[in-house]
């Protein structure tokens, strides 16, 4: 099929034919009917041929077709339909069938739609004077209508709305009873129990905050009595500084040994001018280079020998059996403020059972007193021989008449069996020495502690006795002190993996709070 | 996508920045209990508000035109990256810890900006593409204006008609009127081109009207279903850039509380001692 375009041109009419199916009309480059206005879609319509004849079709074009003044989407073309396009207007001159079509093209300045408006306008106003009212469309902005700012919502509006309800929540957090929401951790459990000037410590910043100047010690020895650390001390840290608060820990006493090293990793830098250090001037762990326990001795004159005691085997008892012994036997651990630690060794309760004060075999059963004076068993014994009992009990003045009342034989032979056991069982272990006429024995002194600026608790060390007091199966000398090594201790304190504390398991900083 | 040189730069910047700060941050914590009060601490609380006001200072070298402080290109890719830097440093400097309910509003908003930010990122790469596909070579102005004239047209042909046929203009009319906050809405519909049921309603609305109106009626729907693919069109422009303005609602306003609560919490931390001087 073809067609044949009489196009208007300044020097008269132009005559053009197309070959093809099908003729494009539009702003594009591939159209065959051409328009440069605006109103004109790139592709904005066709014509084409079928066995019936010519229909013109709508692209889907914005300001559309219209054919003898109607908008069409599809529409069979006759002769003398006018076609308006944008400015174009395109008389059919002939549409047969099979036959060429023959298009006779016109531009107007004025797009199509606008003689459309004036046609429909005037008919419309005459109908309008027949039969409904008028109609008048409403002019809408659809691009402001769709965009995202709004008359009184833009970003400056929704940033007042924030700022107000910002501020609104920070004036109610700064109120005196709401400053929990500042907060950074929860208060030791001491501090939680306790109140001051009537309000709990946990709720009342102030009581340990000063505005503005942070934590005061001042405000801690309110409740805390303390001495000092060291009197050479250079610059003693504030409580805060190891006692640090709101790290949700129960108990602030418990200060991490990286607080104590940063001291005395070099303890000369931070003491005063012209003091040298009374204890190690570099400790910077307990198990690298803590000094090792210095070497005690124990100048206690009880004498007992640890190795014999603790035979594998056992040692002969009253009664000539052997029996075993254990270090808690002796050592037997007592519960003391809390805290367990092996209690003091009694004669009676540990000794006795196996070192019997017997005198005389006639007197298989009675044993002269322990401890107190020497007087004691000299009495017992002039008591028993004498036929009168109870003597121990009896206060001096009355031991004495009893001694005056006893035969002169009675006296030598009492004097004999009681020096004669004084000779045999105390010497055993007591130290035994001539005073006058009579054998005293040296009291002894047990040592109770052998640190002074230790404390130690065997509360929490539940393990072998052995694993730290390897010297005691043997120990002869009762001067051999049998306090574990520092490696011993350090198989648990100073390991990181054993998370065992090292230095304020031993050492205090300062006594403790009052 | 090419990526522009200075992004690139920024990219090995912000690696290196954040190697240097992870390998420092479990040092310290390794030495010490990490907290905001600590001096590590306080250093990355430092460091974060610093590039909290030098990001915030973009907005205003944006518009400062004549500055030679920097191309504006430079501006930008340096705050794409510190932005998410900013998040990792304001992280190392709480320690870990989320207690102070001020503090822990501050790294809130901290973290809807910053996430704000790259979904306005990712938003700027994607969004355009999808834009060119949908515009058409009428803006968005024009389509309104010829939206309104062919309303004028079916006025013209709805005036002077029966009740019936005024009742049809004015429904048609009316489905097309925006709404109040359309724009918004837009954000969250799920646009489709309905298949044309043109066919079916248009029978049923000829049936209403007296037989002599059905051809302008047919006339009338004509010209209402071509509004209705052009405010279509429109409406599919539109939302394309509203979604890459609508980040900018979250991400403007919610810098300008950000900083205020960060002032808050720097007053508590000297107001409370937590920072001695």
């Amino acid at each position: 099929m073809s067609f044949i375009l009489q196009r208007a041109s300044g020097r008269g009419f132009a005559l053009t034919q197309f070959r093809d199916e099908v003729l494009r009309i539009g702003r594009g480059t591939n159209a065959e009917l051409r328009s440069e206005n605006p109103a004109v879609a790139l592709e904005h319509a066709i014509i084409e041929a079928d066995a019936a004849g010519w229909t013109i079709i709508d692209k889907g074009s914005i300001t559309g077709t219209y054919v003898n003044g109607r908008p069409v989407e599809a529409a069979r073309l006759a002769k003398g339909d006018v076609i308006e396009i944008g400015d174009l207007r395109i008389e059919v001159q002939t549409a047969d069938a099979g036959k060429p079509m023959f298009l006779r093209v016109a531009s107007t300045d004025r797009p199509v739609a606008a003689f459309v408006e004036e046609e429909v306008q005037r008919k419309s106003q005459e109908r309008a004077a027949v039969r409904g009212g008028s109609l008048r469309a409403p002019e809408i902005d659809f691009a402001g209508a769709y965009r995202l700012a709004r008359p009184y919502f833009t970003r400056v509006t929704l940033i007042a709305i924030l700022m107000i309800i910002a501020l609104v929540a920070i004036s109610q957090v700064v109120e005196p009873d709401n400053q929990r929401w500042f907060r950074p951790g929860d208060v030791s459990s001491a501090h939680a129990r306790h109140a001051r000037n009537g309000k709990p410590i946990a709720n009342d910043c102030i009581a340990c905050h000063d505005p503005w100047h942070g934590v005061n010690d001042q405000n801690c020895k309110v409740c805390h009595t303390q001495g000092p650390h060291a009197m050479n001390e250079l610059a003693p840290p504030g409580c805060v500084d190891c006692h640090a608060e709101h790290r949700d820990s129960a108990r602030l006493s418990i200060v991490g040994d990286a607080v104590c090293i940063n001291c005395h990793r070099d303890l000369t830098r931070h003491m005063r001018p012209g003091t040298t250090p009374s204890v190690a001037a570099r400790v910077s762990s307990f198990a690298m280079n803590h000094p090792e326990f210095p070497p005690h001795v124990d100048r206690n004159t009880l004498r007992f020998n640890h190795k014999k005691h603790l035979q594998p085997r056992g040692i002969q008892n009253a009664t000539g059996r052997r029996e075993v012994l254990t270090c808690v036997g002796c050592h037997k651990l007592v519960e003391i403020k809390g805290k367990i630690d092996p209690g003091p060794i009694e004669f009676e309760q540990h000794c006795q059972r196996c070192h019997l004060l017997t005198f005389d075999l006639r007197y298989p059963k009675d044993e002269v007193p322990h401890g107190g004076s020497i007087d004691l068993v000299y009495s017992a014994v002039l008591t028993k021989e004498s036929g009168m009992g109870g003597i121990a009990q009896l206060t001096p003045e009355a031991r004495r008449l009893v001694q005056m009342r006893a035969g002169t034989s009675e006296i030598l032979r009492s004097r004999h069996l009681a020096e004669q056991v004084i000779e045999v069982a105390c010497r055993l272990c007591h130290e035994i020495r001539k005073d006058g006429l009579q054998l005293v024995a040296t009291p002894p002194v047990m040592a109770t502690s052998w640190f002074d600026r230790v404390k130690f608790t065997h509360t929490q060390h539940r393990i072998e006795c052995i694993s730290c007091h390897d010297l005691a199966p043997t120990s002869t000398m009762t001067k051999d002190v049998l306090l574990p090594s520092r490696a011993a201790c350090t198989q648990c304190h100073g390991k990181s993996e054993t998370k065992v504390g090292s230095c304020g398991s031993c050492h205090e900083y300062h006594e403790r709070t009052k | 996508m090419p990526v522009a040189r200075s992004g690139i730069l920024w990219r090995r910047i912000f690696v290196l920045l954040l190697i240097a700060l992870t390998a420092s941050y479990f040092w310290y914590a390794r030495r010490e209990f990490p907290h905001g009060g600590s001096q590590w601490g306080l250093g990355y609380g430092i460091a974060g508000y610093a590039l909290i006001l030098l990001l915030a200072f973009f907005g205003i070298r944006k518009r400062w035109y004549r500055s030679r402080f920097g191309t504006l290109e430079q501006w930008l890719q340096s705050h794409i990256y510190l932005g998410v830097l900013v998040m990792i440093i304001l992280l190392f400097h709480t320690g870990g810890r989320f207690n102070d309910k001020i503090a822990v509003a501050t790294l809130l908003l901290t973290a809807i900006v910053v996430l704000s930010g790259i979904a306005g990122a990712v938003l700027y790469v994607t969004v355009p593409r999808l834009l060119t596909e949908v515009e058409s070579n009428l803006v968005v102005e024009e389509i309104s204006e010829q939206l309104n004239q062919l309303a004028r047209q079916m006025a013209r042909i709805a005036s002077g008609r029966s009740t019936a046929f005024q009742r049809i203009y004015n429904e048609l009319i009316r489905e097309s009127m925006p709404g109040a906050f359309a724009g918004w809405r837009l954000i969250l519909s799920r646009l489709r081109r309905r298949k044309q049921q043109q066919s079916r309603d248009w029978a049923h609305l000829l049936g209403l009207v007296p037989k002599d109106e059905q051809d302008e009626l047919r006339q009338m729907l004509v010209v209402s279903r071509q509004r209705k693919e052009l405010e279509l069109r429109l409406i599919f422009q539109q939302r394309y850039r509203n979604v890459l303005e609508f980040w900018l609602y979250i991400h403007v306003p919610f810098t300008i509380v950000l900083l205020l609560f960060a002032a808050v919490h720097i007053i508590a931390a000297f107001y409370y001692g937590r920072v001695r001087w």
